[in-house]
């Protein structure tokens, strides 16, 4: 970028950038690092020892950085698929080529079958959450942007729904990191307990959370509580472990809250002042007392009892929650709890307990959690044919305006409402990684006419379905934001790898082409100053200073500082937390939190249970990918070759496994192989699988396609069974059996 | 926080959608004098409380 402001100095022959990280590839962070580059090589990552945030610690994946930055089987340039698809056989072209048949497809597809056609779909945790709708709004006028398949959009989105419905914004755990003072901000306290629940946040660092923060939280004296089916690290050295059965968390959580209103440990001020509905939420929770949660989650009694007493009595306590929330039928219920834990206790928004939060400074466009930049520019006629709205109305109303995963499945699969025609995923790798029923997905996703994918890399996605695949930049190559929450941050082009643009590039280009009143900006440092308008900085000016960090307020609610009317009060309905959702009530939904067990479980298919006995769960983060990504990394690889299976000794021992077998993992959907690891810290009536596996190192070509059915566990997971408010699903509660792999 | 910031500059009306979705129900409904719960314009008496709630046209 002419100009450019960001902060570099030579160390001896290397050029070291004091800058951030986010995606590709990443996680759901955006650490302080400092990047060694020679010459055109990125050589060296480091984490930044001035941050603030993450202290100059890094992860392995980060570290490793430039193994994949520098990997010569990136794609490298725009390519259109040369023979049938599958086949693995492409043509190099160029950037305006590609425009041009995208253009020509956007085009025909408007005329012929209406915007609305138009799929797009991107992973997790990337810059992309607020371009790809961006581009999917306002340049393809499409009201369908998607998270993939994701069954129940199982990430974020059913917590994301409840915390929406019931506090009116997001939270996130006060530990410090709101301020650049960090532990030394006077106004902080530290959380006497935190709860963690369904979360490993030292590998699978949240949505701006480091997991680091809670062991230093740890080492000031905070006490843990975790509610987890495996004995993490943290559960270890928790003071209650509550060994959870999979997607039987609510009764925990309503067993938890019937404790503390029995025993009147809540806040009975918070509760009369600031809250609706909690007559009814009591009533409801005297339906689970301890012994009746144990009965159905496994977890004792006295244990449930013990760790509500201790939550409730610290002051503050805070929740870090996770995934495994979502990947439930009941996970909005789950959320809902939660929240009620929070607010009854009277830990919502202050120091050290649940901070809500927006985006720093008000930026909330470019590279936000948002979902909805660009949506207000479609006709209500458009907006409201998103997929799955019409069924499950919380999607209206949630904190994000993605369409229905499941239903854009049904959608390709029968042709209705409407059909799908065009497929545009953006850093995803759908089928290999969030999509449930991995072979239904696969099979759809052959029917749809165009697809379009943008990677770094060449993906199973890619050679089984793209018809055009459009070089993604790296973290390392690109220029923008972190301001999912708070610092702000910039993000700083070091390198040029190849032909190679970022997300914002592509986006910017195809908007102009197809929607120049949408994109008026001249090229993306100008798109990224506006959207940092409301700081009051440029992107040169935030360049130069990396971050910036936002004034912290707690007590918004007290204050006026949440509502749009300026009245104190939460941003809801009411103007309280609705711990009784009318809202709820009006859509046929159950007003207050409930357990749905699993579509199959020892409750719900005992007879099934017969041919599968085991519970199976899935998907917890390894230190060495995230998610599909890094797998052809030889080096991460050298640590995990393989997929594992845990289950404990007990397991293993009654099926004749042994430690590194290959085992094969098998139930009514289908069958997928990985390798035993022996652990007693998994009940023995559940075992534990990795997902989101494929082999770079096999043969590109269909029928192989990188391995991607070899031991991929999704092949195993169900779509469409999602719990009725659309959101949740059972991603890591269904059943199975084991053998082992001759 | 800034709660001006953010909300000056989203376009349109999108914050009428998603982003802290009920911002729109919230400023249609009635606020309690008594206990400060914001309800439906049509109902007479606050959801909470049972205070009388002026009544809008």
């Amino acid at each position: 970028m002419e100009g450019s402001k960001k902060v570099q100095w030579q160390e001896g022959d290397y050029t070291v950038t004091r800058t951030c990280a986010w995606t590709a590839p990443g996680c759901h962070d955006g650490c302080a690092v400092l990047y060694y580059t020679k010459g055109d090589k990125l050589v060296k990552v480091e984490g930044d020892p001035e941050s603030k945030y993450n202290f100059g610690r890094l992860c392995m994946r980060c570290l490793n950085m430039p193994e994949l930055v520098n990997d010569p089987n990136r794609v490298k340039w725009p390519m259109k698929r040369a023979g049938e698809r599958g086949e693995n056989k492409w043509e190099r072209i160029t950037w305006d080529e590609a425009y041009d048949i995208i253009e020509k497809n956007v085009r025909e597809i408007w005329r012929d079958y209406g915007p609305e056609s138009i799929v797009t779909a991107i992973g997790t945790g990337r810059n992309t959450w607020s371009i790809v709708p961006k581009l999917t709004y306002s340049a393809f006028k499409s009201p369908n942007f998607s998270m993939g398949f994701l069954a129940g959009d199982s990430c974020y989105l059913p917590r994301a729904a409840a915390m929406g419905t019931m506090i009116g914004d997001f939270f996130i755990i006060d530990a410090s990191q709101l301020d650049e003072r960090r532990y030394d901000n006077p106004e902080w306290k530290r959380p006497e307990v935190v709860c963690i629940w369904g979360n490993n946040p030292m590998i699978s660092n949240g949505d701006g959370f480091l997991g680091h923060w809670i062991v230093d939280m740890m080492k000031m004296g905070t006490k843990l509580i975790v509610v987890d089916p495996y004995l993490t690290w943290f559960a270890s050295r928790a003071d209650y472990w509550l060994q959870v059965r999979p997607g039987a968390d609510t009764p925990v959580v309503l067993a938890m809250l019937n404790v503390i209103i029995e025993e009147e440990l809540y806040d009975k001020e918070f509760v009369e002042k600031w809250t609706y509905g909690f007559e009814e939420l009591a009533e409801r929770c005297k339906q689970y007392t301890p012994e009746k949660a144990e009965e159905i989650s496994w977890v004792p009694a006295d244990k449930i009892r013990g760790a509500a007493r201790l939550f409730a009595k610290a002051k503050p306590a805070s929740v870090q929650w996770g995934l495994a929330i979502d990947t439930q039928r009941a996970g909005v219920s789950v959320a809902n709890g939660i929240c009620a834990l929070v607010a009854i206790t009277g830990n919502l928004d202050v120091p050290g307990g649940q901070h809500i939060i927006r985006a720093a400074f008000g930026v909330d466009r470019l590279a936000h959690v948002s979902s909805d930049w660009g949506f207000a520019e479609l006709s209500p006629e458009m907006r409201a044919k998103r997929l799955g709205v019409d069924d499950y109305p919380l999607f209206k109303y949630g904190l994000a305006a993605t369409s229905r995963g499941d239903s854009v499945l049904e959608a390709i699969e029968t042709g209705k409402p409407y059909p799908v025609r065009m497929y545009w995923m953006e850093s995803t790798n759908t089928f290999t990684c969030c999509s449930s029923e991995s072979k239904r997905v696969y099979a759809a996703l052959k029917k749809v006419p165009f697809v379009v994918n943008v990677d770094p890399v060449l993906t199973p996605s890619s050679v089984a379905f793209a018809d055009l695949v459009l070089p993604a930049a790296m973290s390392v190559e690109r220029d923008s934001l972190r301001n999912w929450w708070t610092p702000l941050r910039s993000i700083s082009k070091v390198l040029q790898y190849e032909e190679c643009k970022t997300d914002e590039e592509i986006v910017l280009k195809l908007g102009k082409r197809l929607n120049p009143e949408s994109f008026p900006w001249k090229n993306v440092e100008e798109m990224i100053d506006w959207a940092l308008k409301p700081a009051g900085v440029t992107f040169k000016e935030l360049e130069e200073k990396v971050v910036m960090w936002p004034e912290v307020n707690y007590k918004k609610y007290e204050r006026g500082l949440l509502r749009p009317d300026g009245e104190p009060g939460f941003n809801t309905d009411t103007g309280m937390v609705n711990l009784y959702q009318d809202i709820f009530e009006e859509w046929g939904l159950d007003p207050l939190p409930d357990h749905m067990e699993p579509p199959y479980s020892p409750v719900s298919t005992p007879q099934l249970m017969k041919e599968y006995p085991l519970i199976l769960t899935a998907g917890s983060r390894p230190w060495e990918f995230f998610h599909s990504e890094h797998r052809q990394s030889a080096t991460l690889r050298e640590f995990h070759p393989n997929p594992r299976v845990t289950m404990n000794p007990e397991t293993a021992e009654k099926y004749g496994i042994k430690e590194g077998d290959w085992v094969w993992i098998e139930n009514n959907l289908g069958r997928v192989k990985q390798v035993a690891v022996l652990d007693p810290g998994i009940d023995p009536r559940v075992i534990h699988a990795e997902h989101a596996w494929w082999f770079p190192e096999k043969e590109a070509a269909e029928p192989t396609l990188y391995g991607i059915f070899d031991s991929n566990i999704n092949v195993l997971t169900t779509q469409c069974t999602t719990g009725p408010t659309g959101y949740g699903a059972p991603l890591k509660n269904t059943i199975c059996k084991i053998y082992k792999a001759e | 926080m800034s709660k001006d910031k953010g909300s000056k500059f989203v376009d349109d009306a999108t914050n009428k959608f998603t982003n802290y979705s009920f911002s729109d129900y919230a400023t249609k409904n009635v606020k309690c004098p008594k206990c400060g719960m914001f309800n439906p314009p049509t109902r007479e008496k606050c959801k909470k409380c049972g205070t009388p709630v002026p009544q809008t046209k």
